[in-house]
């Protein structure tokens, strides 16, 4: 649990032109704001879909502590608490890549049909960029319906 | 002189980088950019011969 | 420099002779100058008056791309009176600057010729009085002389006027190309531009040598890097050409609305309209930085969702520290040694398979090394840190959609009455009218479709400037590599460097100088805002990207969250700091003028302006309208005492315009009150 910051995470690489268009057009800050989105996504609806091929797309060291935290939380639930599973940032970050694989398409069918371009949605999916002005707010009010009520309150 | 407070911030960098700096703002100071390109390329070569004598 | 006097004849609305006599600070406190008129009667034509006869401009910058015919400058009555013969047109110009006295005068000839009116420059004097004396300065070197006092690159610092406010509280690219182009000219940087621009030519034709020789990588690695930086070209220029197809259609916008001003039974449908669409810009603006907040909050929000893990796991943690696990009370390699010497530390021997020997199997398991329990403890005190954040960031997030959805609703309340007003307009009798208001709703929707491009092509842009970056480093890489032997590569890194120095310096200098600025005018904002504001607001920043920014008491962004009036003083202030930074002094040396200042600022933000311009500036010269300058505007400025003079524009029987002096004690008189409106 050293949140190596030389790791290359990475993703399908029919989700490249995704990334990069999200962006570029103002969608998220940056690659490792959506990347963070997928994984909770991916492991709040267990969705856990392995890379059939790997593309990289950032390096770890711009993943923030909050991340990393939140990161290790799910692999140590996943595996009934055994830190040996959270010893290697490495394995750690392959698991999440396919929560984040799996979330990823469960974000492209339930939020970002509605901003691909037509053509693109079976094959690498893109943004179309003149309805996409909205997403920032999207994201948000998808993450508020996704998350729990509960009384946060401690 | 904005040109000499400018010269005074590249005190940092190597002397090649210095001088051909220099030189490039104070001709731009009286010549175009087409013309201080030109006379820039024979800066160039004389400083990158300096490099080399340098360095041997 | 201290504007005296100024005299115009025949110059635009003013037929004749006109005196204008301006309060100085040598005649004792008094340093500011009310011009008082309704819309058209020649308010900023006393500024352009100003600018034509010290630089000989024709142009302001609000004229934008209005062809030189249209701004014509001598007086068509006179043309009408005379026509056929030639017509003077003049302005004098009596100023001190530094403990010397100028009398400039510029004069032009103009006539109508039938349709054609011809305009020709036929004067241009200055005379100096310095220790007593005066004597003419020469007609070559005159220009210099006064771009000495007042350099025309920032003249238009100091004229304040409402579309420059409104274009400063958007964060547009017409924003940024104004407080870039604003810095670029007080730095007078032009010999480091064109440096750094022949050096990169110079750097360019070096590596396209290079890319014809035989290092494969190399040639790879340049021809991507031209293909990248191209691409770049190709976005600016793109760029460019989408800010002045807006500007030309904002222009075209304005044209349309004063053809449709004509008309005059839909005029308070015109007002109302225009009312409407600058709220609908302002709210416009907020969704903005309400899209930018959202964007910011995305990594908070986020976490929420897997909330339960992160408790669950942190209170697992806290369990395991309250029942001395981690850490552990016992350490792993003790128990582990007890284990494998089978004796206990008191001495006592365990044999394998008894009930002391499970206990200390059982501790075993329990435990873990000492690196993974600092990793555990570590990761318990970050779990703890986002877990009593959940509550805030719950609330943040229901803050930021509600206020989203607040503003939304604005503008949906705002577009329904735009199509009210629209149909009212539309369903004039005049036909014409009509024509004129489609268009118009063509211009809009063109304007909207040209911004989005805009956005889309800065966001492709900025991706290719890190790409750039990123290519440029493993392109140096390659050059050293091959560099050692080879002089090409050496004349390419050593242009290559010495334009990244340049380059460098240039971001310093901008960057000192936005500094400067965002200091300067932090210091004119506090004073200036309201006292909600001053508790709330703390500073103004220039970002890297030009934009303007206005940080909280917690150093939080918070533009997206200030009201109209306060957009405004924060645009007056940027502005002042401009100008202050131009000046190189505390005080602002060159006449301020501020046209229709007030629009819609706050009583308490009126009586701060009223109050501290005249201490930061040494003349104010007020151009004012009858709404924005009443009776309440003139007491204040009255109990300030900074008050010298008044004059009245008014409109004489042929259509011109007459500056007829008041005074200041019976100014109240002519005003109106707040009452009048009501």
């Amino acid at each position: 649990m050293k949140m190596d910051g030389d790791i290359r995470v990475a993703t399908e690489p029919k989700y490249k032109e995704l990334y990069n268009n999200m962006k570029s057009f103002r969608a998220i800050d940056d690659f490792h704001d959506l990347f963070f989105l997928c994984a909770c996504v991916g492991y709040r609806k267990a969705q856990f879909i392995p890379l059939q091929r790997r593309d990289d797309r950032f390096w770890s060291r711009t993943i923030t502590p909050r991340e990393w935290a939140c990161y290790y939380s799910m692999v140590l639930e996943q595996n009934d608490f055994n830190y040996g599973k959270v010893s290697d940032d490495k394995e750690v970050l392959t698991i999440i890549e396919s929560y984040a694989n799996g979330g990823m398409a469960i974000l492209i069918e339930d939020l970002l049909g509605d901003y691909l371009l037509p053509t693109s949605r079976s094959a690498d999916p893109q943004l179309d960029p003149a309805c996409c002005k909205e997403l920032p707010k999207q994201f948000v009010h998808y993450i508020f319906e996704q998350s729990e009520s509960e009384n946060w309150d401690s | 002189m904005i040109s000499d407070k400018i010269i005074e911030k590249l005190s940092k960098y190597p002397d090649e980088v210095q001088e051909l700096a220099t030189q490039a703002i104070r001709l731009s100071e009286s010549f175009s950019e087409a013309a201080v390109a030109e006379q820039l390329q024979t800066v160039v070569r004389r400083l990158a011969k300096q490099q080399e004598g340098d360095s041997q | 420099m201290i504007l005296h006097k100024m005299t115009v004849e025949n110059f635009r609305q003013f037929r004749g002779k006109h005196v204008l006599e301006f309060v100085t600070p040598s005649q004792g406190k008094a340093n500011v100058t009310v011009i008082f008129g309704e819309n058209g009667r020649g308010k900023t034509g006393l500024f352009r008056a100003i600018m034509f006869c010290l630089f000989g401009e024709r142009r302001l910058s609000q004229d934008g791309d209005v062809p030189l015919e249209e701004l014509q400058l001598v007086n068509i009555s006179a043309l009408v009176e005379y026509l056929g013969q030639p017509v003077l047109t003049s302005v004098e110009l009596e100023f001190t600057h530094r403990e010397q006295s100028y009398s400039l005068r510029r004069a032009i000839r103009g006539m109508k010729d039938g349709e054609q009116i011809f305009e020709e420059d036929y004067e241009k004097r200055l005379f100096l009085t310095s220790d007593g004396n005066t004597k003419p300065v020469p007609a070559t070197e005159v220009d210099n002389i006064i771009n000495n006092i007042l350099d025309r690159r920032v003249k238009d610092y100091f004229l304040f006027d409402g579309e420059k406010i409104e274009r400063l509280t958007r964060a547009s690219i017409e924003q940024r190309r104004e407080i870039s182009a604003g810095i670029r000219n007080l730095l007078n940087v032009d010999a480091l531009e064109t440096a750094i621009k022949a050096i990169g030519r110079v750097a360019k034709s070096l590596e396209s040598e290079l890319s014809n020789s035989s290092h494969e990588e190399l040639s790879k690695l340049l021809k991507r890097l031209g293909d990248n930086e191209d691409a770049q070209g190709r976005f600016r220029k793109r760029l460019d050409e989408l800010a002045d197809e807006i500007r030309l259609a904002r222009q075209e916008i304005d044209k349309t609305d004063k053809e449709l001003d004509k008309f005059n039974e839909i005029r308070h449908w015109l007002e109302r309209r225009k009312s409407l669409e600058l709220e609908l810009r302002d709210q416009e603006q907020q969704v903005e930085d309400a899209l930018k907040e959202m964007r910011n909050i995305v990594c908070k929000a986020t976490s929420l969702i897997v909330a339960p893990t992160v408790i669950k796991v942190f209170e697992h943690i806290d369990q395991q520290k309250q029942k001395g696990e981690i850490p552990s009370e016992i350490r792993r390699d003790l128990i582990e040694r007890i284990l494998e010497e089978q004796k206990c530390i008191c001495g006592s021997k365990i044999c394998v398979g008894s009930d002391a020997y499970s206990h200390i199997i059982d501790w075993l398991e329990r435990t873990s090394d000492v690196k993974t329990q600092d990793a555990a403890l570590n990761l318990w005190r970050y779990l703890s840190e986002v877990r009593n954040h959940f509550s805030d960031d719950a609330d943040l997030v229901e803050k930021r959609l509600q206020q989203y959805g607040n503003i939304r609703s604005t503008i949906a309340n705002i577009n329904r009455n735009l199509e009210n007003v629209s149909t009212q307009i539309g369903t004039s009798e005049r036909q014409d009218a009509t024509k004129l208001d489609d268009h118009r709703k063509l211009l809009q929707d063109n304007i909207i479709s040209l911004e989005a491009e805009a956005r889309n092509i800065q966001g492709q842009l900025e991706q290719r400037v890190q790409g750039n970056e990123r290519l440029r480093a493993s392109l140096k890489e390659e050059k050293m590599k091959v560099g050692r032997n080879d002089e090409l590569s050496r004349r390419s890194i050593l242009a290559r460097d010495t334009q990244d120095a340049l380059e460098d310096v240039y971001k310093q200098f901008t960057r000192e100088i936005k500094d400067l600025i965002g200091e300067s005018a932090t210091q004119l904002f506090q004073v200036l805002l309201d006292k909600e504001g001053r508790e709330n607001l703390r500073s103004i920043v220039v970002n890297a990207d030009y934009s303007l920014q206005v940080l909280d008491r917690y150093k939080k962004p918070f533009l997206a969250n200030i009201s109209a009036g306060q957009r405004q003083i924060m645009s007056i202030s940027f502005i002042a700091a401009l100008a202050k930074t131009a000046a190189r002094g505390d005080k602002i040396e060159i006449p301020l003028f501020m046209d229709t200042p007030f629009g819609r600022l706050s009583y308490e933000h009126r009586q701060n302006l009223i109050n501290q311009v005249p201490l930061f500036a040494s003349q104010w010269i007020l151009l004012a309208t009858d709404t924005e300058f009443r009776r309440q505007e003139a007491q204040l400025l009255k109990r300030s005492e900074t008050w010298g003079k008044f004059f009245i524009l008014r409109l004489t029987k042929d259509g011109n315009t007459e500056i007829v002096e008041q005074d200041i004690n019976s100014a109240l008189a002519v005003l109106r009150d707040e009452e009048d409106y009501q």
